[in-house]
């Protein structure tokens, strides 16, 4: 009997395998949509409300830091797959919800705003905000918390609107409720969803405890005093009318669920259906996160909100280690450069014998300002950023998410930089320059590490005009001004199946017009276009890397119906 | 030709058998269909549904794993779920005890305590504290270790502010051990005899911190100790001598003085700690039994030339010496000792006994992340009786490597592996080398 199950279990095991592989290949292979483009992710379907998810500040840290890097090269998929990308056979693997534009679609997670959709510099610098506190009247405390530095409360204002009220430290004015604000709405105008932020000024003695607030935890937990409001707010920053500055984060409408994770999907939500870690807008994300210096990226700073309508929104919050701001503090010069546990570099120095210096250990943490903290553009590395803590999405982050997420940081102009950086209302004209070009700084270093990794071009028209085939499109590099339009060069090679048509084809301008005739095309049957289009110039051509461009014509019109990148 | 044909025919045939046999072709399947496995595919039906009447906004984009993928996957799987009462374990700590993760510890708490190397090869138990027992910054501290069956010490301390001398401490402390099978090197040869012991002691010290540099105590102690056969029958042929085994009580009284002139945080990066010591010893029993004992040792780090001044070398120097003043002669239980997590590290604990040993070590230290440091050192050191008998030649060496890890506060824990030509162990330690 063993003998039989010995030799017939590898032959069970080969059919289910094969199996597996013949009805996952059942899935189209086509890279571009035969019919529409899909732009939005239908997971707002109504459902029940979930368990609320526990909030930890550390196991997810932990877990990510020692047991998931475990867990990587023991997932054979994994390990496998990295050794053929090694061998240049296999591919990296992709985010699961991206179009055939290569595109995020809109969901309950991502919505298309700046860089879809130009923002005014007014509307860039609302951001999220329909309303802020009102400061005439009176707020009421219905939650505190005791915690130092860290210490703040939750109040209620005259209107009946409920914030999240935050100080900054005590040594740092301005520092955390600036960061706060600037990176919330710059995140806001990237497509993500965030809690509406403002910094007020608000008059301490026109704030009242509410009835049953206590403070403290288990035998330690008393009724709320008016001399515990005053240690939190004694020794804040104030202005001249003596005003407290703080932050105010609006509750958000809905019940919040607790944090929806980085990795995996929530349980309980049947609308959850892409794994967070291969999400393309939380791989991208890396890129926007590394412009701030967004080093405290974690589960416990995401929020699952089950709104009105029956279903999950998705926030991230807390932007409070952002800029130079670590918290209450400064960032360290390690922000950003290395986890604060990395074995790579832990590695390199056992070696060494101490040879080896870290850049961070040499760098000093110059704070030229107490409100900007340790904020540089000159020890920022793109390609290297990283959180404090690994996070999956960040670990996964291929060529195509880090081109999606260096577009969206690309797409802020300096004057949308200066719009935004304002609403940190920095009492130090100083300080607020700094802040912008330190963000032009990091933002152009982004442009230009990843666009000389990947094919630059973007946001592609088509239309059919006095029978010609017009193609147009927007080279970032030149859009945003790293590169001169001078410099640039455009090449395609236009095929229709495998029948070459244009083979070569090159224009000093981000489009390419061609006669239908010389295409020999049939204006009423649909046929599909391959644009295979390089960037040609000294830099920022994405490394010589294509841009395969599937257009559709069919009865005498014509659209984009895919884009495919080379990695 | 037939023949030759039918000749490689068999052999591959028997290849494939060999193969189908060995399930090499298996492994070799799984790597393939790994290095093939597409990027994506799952999600692509929601990009062109089949049926053109469905808008692809109503097919929402999944992350759809096949068997294959979760075959492939089993043993992360496994880790991932071994590791998850861990989760549930730090999980708990971050709801009971939030201060640990914070770097800081409450006024009161327990920890789990490990030693590896130390005075045996392994023990186990708890530390239990108490910052304010009975009366404000009256600290309690329990530590009790369990060395399975060889092992077993429990120490109690009670530390008391003295009113109106700043910076002072009494210290009363309690201590009671038993240790079923110990080890002693006849004449310091690697010939070991096997013995139990019982022990307990009380001690009271006034400890005082003269300024930022200098701390002095004085201090009485009190010992009890039995020696006895092992109680192990492996053992009975290697029992010690009976003339070593009996009963002592000893009091001592004596001083130590530290002088601190060391400079760095957490991390000692420079400058020299000098420490001396003296006692006196009697025997409650036998008038006979009295001896003198002193000690002093320096402790010295200097910077690397050109490497940044958190690479150091340390250097420790010491001395401890025995004066028998009586006619009995000083048991061996309590003279000097090598060997051990602290001087001579790769040879056994206790392992090199006399009247005065005379030791040195040198480490180099640099760190390779903020919290934790690599060390390489070598010990060098003997035992002697007379100081006549110290000779180049009689120095014993062992050598090693390890890592320390640091708190705020200094060294947190430092793992070691050493070496000698006798033994090698590793050793895990809460205290400091030096």
């Amino acid at each position: 009997m063993i003998h039989l199950i010995n030799n017939r279990l590898p032959i069970a095991l080969t059919i289910v395998l094969l199996t597996a592989f013949v009805f996952q290949g059942c899935s189209t292979t086509k890279p571009y949509a035969e019919g529409a483009i899909k732009t939005f992710d239908p997971d707002t379907a109504r459902i029940r409300m979930p368990g609320e998810q526990p909030q930890y500040l550390y196991w997810d840290r932990i877990d990510n830091t020692i047991f998931y890097q475990l867990e990587k090269p023991l997932n054979l998929n994994r390990s496998v797959r990295w050794l053929g990308y090694r061998l240049g056979i296999s591919s990296k693997r992709q985010a699961d919800n991206v179009n055939k534009l290569d595109e995020v679609p809109e969901s309950s997670w991502y919505t298309y705003r700046h860089y879809y959709k130009k923002m005014s510099p007014e509307e860039l610098a609302t951001g999220p905000n329909t309303a802020a506190p009102d400061t005439a009247g009176q707020w009421t405390i219905f939650s505190a918390k005791l915690e130092g530095a860290n210490s703040g409360f939750f109040i209620e204002d005259e209107n009946e609107n409920r914030y999240l009220i935050k100080f900054d430290g005590y040594d740092y004015p301005e520092l955390t409720t600036a960061a706060g604000v600037i990176s919330t709405k710059i995140f806001y105008a990237a497509g993500y969803t965030v809690p509406e932020s403002v910094i007020v000024y608000f008059d301490p003695d026109k704030v009242t405890i509410g009835d049953g607030v206590t403070v403290g935890k288990g035998k330690q937990k008393r009724p709320m005093t008016m001399e515990d409001y005053r240690s939190i707010v004694e020794g804040r920053p104030v202005n001249k009318d003596g005003r407290i500055r703080a932050l105010a984060s609006k509750f958000v409408d809905g019940i919040p669920m607790g944090p929806w994770n980085f990795k995996g999907t929530i349980k309980d939500d049947p609308n959850d259906r892409v794994a967070h870690e291969h999400r393309r807008e939380l791989r991208g994300m890396r890129v926007i996160s590394s412009w701030l210096n967004d080093t405290d990226r974690r589960d416990a700073n995401t929020m699952a909100v089950y709104n009105k309508n029956g279903y999950i929104d998705h926030y991230i919050q807390d932007f409070g280690n952002t800029l130079g701001a670590n918290g209450s503090s400064v960032h360290l010069p390690i922000h950003g450069q290395a986890y604060v546990i990395d074995p790579r570099y832990m590695f390199v120095s056992a070696i060494s014998l101490g040879g080896y210096k870290t850049s961070w250990e040499a760098a000093e943490a110059d704070i030229l300002y107490p409100s900007v903290g340790y904020f540089r553009a000159d020890v920022f590395k793109p390609g290297r950023w990283v959180p404090t803590h690994p996070l999956p999405p960040f670990e996964n982050m291929t060529l195509r998410d880090a081109f999606w997420g260096a577009k969206q940081v690309m797409s802020f102009s300096d004057e949308d930089i200066k719009a935004i950086v304002e609403t940190g209302q920095y009492s130090d004209p100083n300080a607020e320059e700094y802040i912008v070009q330190t963000l032009i700084e990091r933002r152009d270093k982004i442009g230009r590490y990843w666009f000389a990794r990947m094919n630059p071009i973007d946001r592609f028209r088509t239309e059919i005009k006095d029978n010609s085939l017009h193609i147009s499109f927007d080279d970032l590099a030149v859009s945003s001004g790293l590169v001169d339009a001078s410099e640039r060069q455009y090449q395609v090679q236009v095929k229709a199946g495998r029948k070459v048509l244009i083979g070569e084809l090159h224009s000093d301008e981000p489009e390419f017009l061609m006669s239908l005739d010389k295409l020999t095309l049939n204006k009423n049957e649909k046929s599909i276009l391959t644009l295979t289009i390089h960037t040609l110039g000294d830099s920022l051509n994405g490394n010589g890397k294509s841009v395969i461009v599937y257009i559709e014509v069919k009865d005498n019109k014509s659209r984009v119906a895919g884009i495919q990148r080379q990695e | 030709m037939q023949q030759l044909r039918s000749g490689s025919s068999m052999l591959f045939q028997n290849k494939i058998k060999y193969l189908m046999d060995s399930r090499v072709w298996f492994i070799l399947l799984l790597l393939v269909a790994g290095i093939l496995y597409p990027a994506k595919g799952f999600s692509q039906s929601a990009d062109s549904p089949e049926m053109e009447s469905i808008s692809p906004n109503m097919v929402p984009y999944e992350t759809e794993r096949s068997i294959g993928y979760h075959i492939l996957a089993v043993p992360s799987y496994l880790l991932h779920w071994s590791s998850r009462p861990i989760g549930q374990a730090v999980k708990y700590a971050e709801a009971k005890f939030p201060h640990w993760f914070k770097g800081a510890r409450g006024p009161s708490g327990l920890f789990p305590l490990v030693e590896i190397g130390g005075e045996e090869d392994f023990a186990a138990g708890v530390l239990l504290y108490h910052d304010h027992l009975f009366f404000k910054d009256h600290r309690a501290r329990a530590e009790i270790l369990f060395g399975s069956k060889v092992y077993n010490e429990f120490d109690l301390e009670y530390w008391i502010p003295v009113k109106g001398i700043k910076k002072s401490r009494l210290i009363f402390e309690a201590g009671y051990g038993n240790a079923p099978e110990r080890s002693y090197y006849v004449n310091n040869r690697n010939e070991k005899r096997s013995y139990a012991s019982e022990f307990g002691s009380l001690e009271a010290t006034y400890r005082q911190h003269m300024n930022s540099w200098v701390q002095m105590q004085i201090n009485v102690k009190y010992r009890d100790r039995t020696i006895k056969t092992s109680r192990y029958e492996d053992d009975a042929d290697e029992q010690i001598p009976s003339s070593l085994l009996g009963n002592s009580k000893l009091i001592t009284a004596g001083t130590k003085w530290t002088l601190n002139y060391k400079n760095g945080g957490r991390r000692t990066l420079s400058g020299t700690q000098y420490k001396v010591g003296a006692g006196w010893t009697q025997s409650t029993q036998n008038p006979d039994l009295k001896f003198l004992e002193y000690h002093g040792a320096i402790h010295h780090f200097v910077p690397v030339p050109i490497l940044p001044e958190t690479r150091r070398l340390g250097v420790k120097l010491q001395l401890h010496k025995q004066e028998n003043i009586g006619s009995e002669a000083i048991p061996f239980y309590v003279q000097n000792t090598l060997g051990g997590s602290r001087d001579l590290r790769g040879f056994p604990d206790k392992r090199f006994r006399g009247y005065g040993v005379v030791s040195m070590t040198a480490e180099y230290r640099y760190p390779i992340w903020d919290f934790m440091d690599a060390v390489i050192f070598t010990d060098q050191g003997q035992p002697f009786n007379n100081y006549s008998d110290i000779a180049l030649s009689n120095f014993h060496s062992s050598y090693g490597f390890g890592f320390h890890l640091l708190s705020q506060r200094g060294l947190s824990f430092r793992s070691e592996f050493a070496f000698s030509k006798e033994a090698s162990r590793f050793i895990i330690s809460i205290n400091p080398n030096f």
